[in-house]
């Protein structure tokens, strides 16, 4: 530390690029969350279907989301994408499919474990009084699917939070794209990373912290079982 | 296939054969019942009670043999393991037919995510095509009827096993079944429960409802049941009325009743 | 749109030599995690206090940091701030070992606590010392429960070190990011190197899938034969993928 100056003054002067920067991987890891909820959940009904050519590029999809590093990922969704269509993807947008896909590889994995820890029971039931593969499954085994999977997917939210926070590798201009900016400008790296490590862990930590309640909440258990 | 039903049966089984793996679970099991009869099946645990009451309405598909309810063959559906849309006009036809069966399971599968009078309301919105305020009045009638009205609107976890049980049966006659099929209904009750459930069954059959039980309370098959099955092995080895099974023939018969009586 | 994987083929030899690095480095990583998690994992069964409390306070800090946050501040931020000098391939080791052992920390602990009380009480009354007791009874059977959870995050150690090219090790992301941007072919360079991550991360889950049927504590020509069934330490049991760690280190 003897040598280094510190200035915190650059932070101060910061202090709103910082705030938006954090907005911004608020946003993508929303958005790549639903994203990846609503992926898993078709990836999911195809996975636990009955015939193998559903089963079979299901299972597939699965391990190809989970098998590749999400930091590459980002690459070749950014890169890749702009090379073999004509379609330019913003970095905004190229994280929130990045984090959403290989996101979504996961949920399909929690829906799936929270599809057969239904009792099986349920949907017998259901057919018993006459509803059809549709109804039983949109009204009696899904919404207690959901229930299960809560806890499992707050565990992914935080996750896809720590993807999050290097999608500046590709462009989009977060509070780690600012804090490169600003240290080599200045030649001033400890401040800026500082701050913008204690920013994401705070948000890590609420999640986490709320992750934990919302666990206890349904473990419970009050209305999952019969 | 369209063939005349023969004497205005409402359920019959020809030569109903299953198995599970090398397990012969039901070997060629013919049943008939008449509208309005109540027919208790008992027998030893594994002989195959619990399936051929699942074989009824296909809960368990049959590898043999054919149902007929209503004066109509239900067709097991033709499902693919690679064609996903292979069997849907069976499945179709099934939902239907279902619809008109009732049936109440030992451990109740009422639904823990909706209260007691939405249990009720689900298949009457969905199957039987109501409102949402006509199916509420209705519910509400059911769960009347069964002594369930004060607990309407609360969760499943809330209410004893006994009251599960009563709302598993208040769900499926809301839908005006011809049929009520029963499995062990009463074997998952703490025994102070078990009468209130009984005394609903036994209600039920004096208002002339055709009953298909599976049971273990003898005193109840003797007393309600215009006919008494005894199954062991996967087979019926004796039928008759209750005051034949005072005396059975077989020997197996007796050796069953006189272990559990 | 016309592919040209011939431009990744005459570079393949480079990338194979920086999938070694690659794989190396989480080797080298996870292997020192392996060993300082274990260390963890006691310390939080610890009768001192303090010993249990710096332990809690290591695991729950490293598991709640994403590895990309922890990089950037460590190697770019606090080293250059305090003059530290250290080579960027022990600064990738160091830092994945870091992660890493806080969450096989937790993995272990979950192991022996899954171990039935019983089968120490066991041991002791047959008169072994409590630390033998341990050894010889309680770690065995702990190690084998704990086998897929270690697996899965040997897998995610492999997935995590492409972050470690934000400090600049010629690891597989890296040579990759730059033979991509050169030869102007990103989608055929990712590609492909998204191809060797991903047999790596087959090969690995491969192995423990192999170890655990060679320790499977139930089989009975197994190593342990008359040892008791296997109890998952993950929620949702045995193979599947514990999700709040898998990709979560970022
Ligand atoms: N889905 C299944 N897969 C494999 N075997 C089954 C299945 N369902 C039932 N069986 C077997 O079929 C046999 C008959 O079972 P079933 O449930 O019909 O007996 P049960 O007469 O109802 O007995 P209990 O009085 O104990 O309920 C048993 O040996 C059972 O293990
Ligand atoms: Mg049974």
């Amino acid at each position: 530390m003897f040598s280094y100056r510190l200035r915190w003054d650059l932070v101060a002067d910061n202090v709103g690029g910082l705030v938006s920067g954090l907005v911004i991987l608020l946003q993508i890891t929303a958005l790549g969350f639903a994203l990846a909820m609503i992926l898993g959940l078709v990836v999911a009904v195809a996975r636990t279907a009955r015939s193998p050519l559903l089963r079979g590029p299901a299972l597939a999809y699965t391990e190809l989301m989970r098998g590749i590093p999400l930091f590459l990922f980002l690459f070749l969704v950014y890169y890749g994408a702009a090379q073999v269509s004509p379609v330019v993807l913003s970095p905004f947008v190229a994280a929130v499919l990045a984090l959403g896909l290989t996101g979504s590889g996961y949920a399909t994995e929690i829906y799936r474990g929270a599809l057969q820890a239904v009792d099986p029971g349920q949907r017998e039931a259901a057919f018993a009084m006459g509803l059809t593969p549709g109804q039983a499954f949109r009204d009696v085994v899904l919404p207690q699917a959901l229930r299960i999977a809560v806890p499992p997917g707050m565990n992914l939210l935080v996750a896809l939070l720590k993807g999050s926070t290097f999608v500046s590798v590709i462009g989009v201009a977060d509070v780690f794209y600012l804090s490169r900016i600003v240290s080599q400008r200045f030649f001033a790296p400890f401040e800026m990373y500082t701050v913008s490590g204690l920013m994401i862990i705070a948000v890590t930590l609420c999640l986490a912290g709320f992750a934990v309640l919302v666990e206890k909440r349904f473990a419970r258990g009050d209305r999952t079982s019969s | 296939m369209s063939d005349p039903r023969p004497g205005g049966l409402l359920l019959e089984l020809r030569g109903i054969r299953k198995r599970f793996g090398d397990l012969q679970v039901l070997d060629d099991v013919s049943l008939s019942i008449a509208p309005g009869e109540v027919v208790c099946v008992i027998g030893p645990s594994g002989s195959g009670k619990s399936t051929l009451l699942r074989c009824v309405n296909f809960l368990t598909p049959v590898d043999e043999g054919e149902v007929w309810f209503e004066g109509r063959r239900i067709e097991p559906p033709r499902h693919s393991s690679w064609n996903p849309f292979a069997g849907r006009p069976q499945v179709r036809e099934l939902t239907r037919l279902r619809a008109r069966i009732g049936m109440v399971f030992q451990h109740f599968n009422v639904f823990p995510h909706l209260t007691a009078c939405e249990n009720v309301m689900l298949g009457l919105t969905r199957v039987s095509g109501l409102g949402k305020a006509e199916a509420r009045e209705r519910a509400r009638a059911q769960l009347e009827r069964i002594g369930l009205l004060d607990k309407a609107d609360e969760h499943p976890a809330r209410l004893s096993g006994g009251q599960k049980q009563r709302l598993a049966i208040a769900r499926a006659l809301a839908l005006g079944p011809t049929l009520m099929l029963f499995d062990e209904a009463t074997s998952a009750l703490d025994p102070e429960l078990v009468g209130g459930v009984l005394a609903e069954m036994r209600k039920l059959a004096q208002d002339g409802m055709t009953m298909l039980v599976v049971t273990h309370e003898m005193q109840f098959a003797m007393e309600v049941a215009d006919r008494v099955v005894f199954m062991d092995h996967g087979a019926i080895v004796e039928q008759g009325t209750p005051e034949h099974f005072r005396d059975p023939g077989n020997e197996r018969t007796r050796a069953f009743l006189s272990a559990i009586l | 749109m016309n592919l040209d994987f011939g431009v990744v083929f005459s570079s393949f030899d480079v990338m194979l030599r920086a999938f070694r690095i690659s794989i190396v480095v989480a080797l080298a990583g996870f292997a020192i995690a392996l060993v300082a998690g274990a260390g963890l994992a006691l310390c939080r069964r610890s009768r001192l206090r303090p010993v249990r409390l710096l332990a809690f306070a290591y695991v729950n800090f490293f598991r709640g940091a994403a590895l990309y946050v922890l990089i950037i501040w460590l190697w770019l931020g606090l080293a250059v701030a305090t003059g530290i000098r250290i080579g960027t391939l022990s600064a990738g080791i160091l830092t994945l070992a870091l992660l890493n052992s806080a969450y096989l920390a937790e993995v272990f602990r979950a192991g022996i606590d899954a171990v039935d009380g019983g089968q120490k009480e066991a041991a002791l009354a047959m008169g072994l010392a409590p630390g033998q007791a341990f050894r010889a009874v309680v770690a065995p059977q702990a190690l084998r429960i704990s086998l897929p959870a270690t697996g899965n995050h040997l897998v995610d150690a492999i997935k995590d070190s492409a972050i470690l090219s934000v400090i600049g090790i010629p690891e597989l992301m890296r040579e990759t990011a730059r033979l991509a941007q050169f030869e102007q072919r990103p989608f055929e360079f990712y590609v492909v190197a998204a191809g060797m991550y991903l047999a790596a991360v087959y090969a690995a889950s491969a192995l423990f899938r192999f170890l655990e049927r060679r320790l499977d504590l139930d089989r009975p020509a197994g190593r342990w034969s008359r040892g008791r069934p296997v109890r998952s330490t993950e929620p949702g049991g045995g193979r599947v993928q514990p999700v709040g760690t898998a990709l979560g280190r970022g």
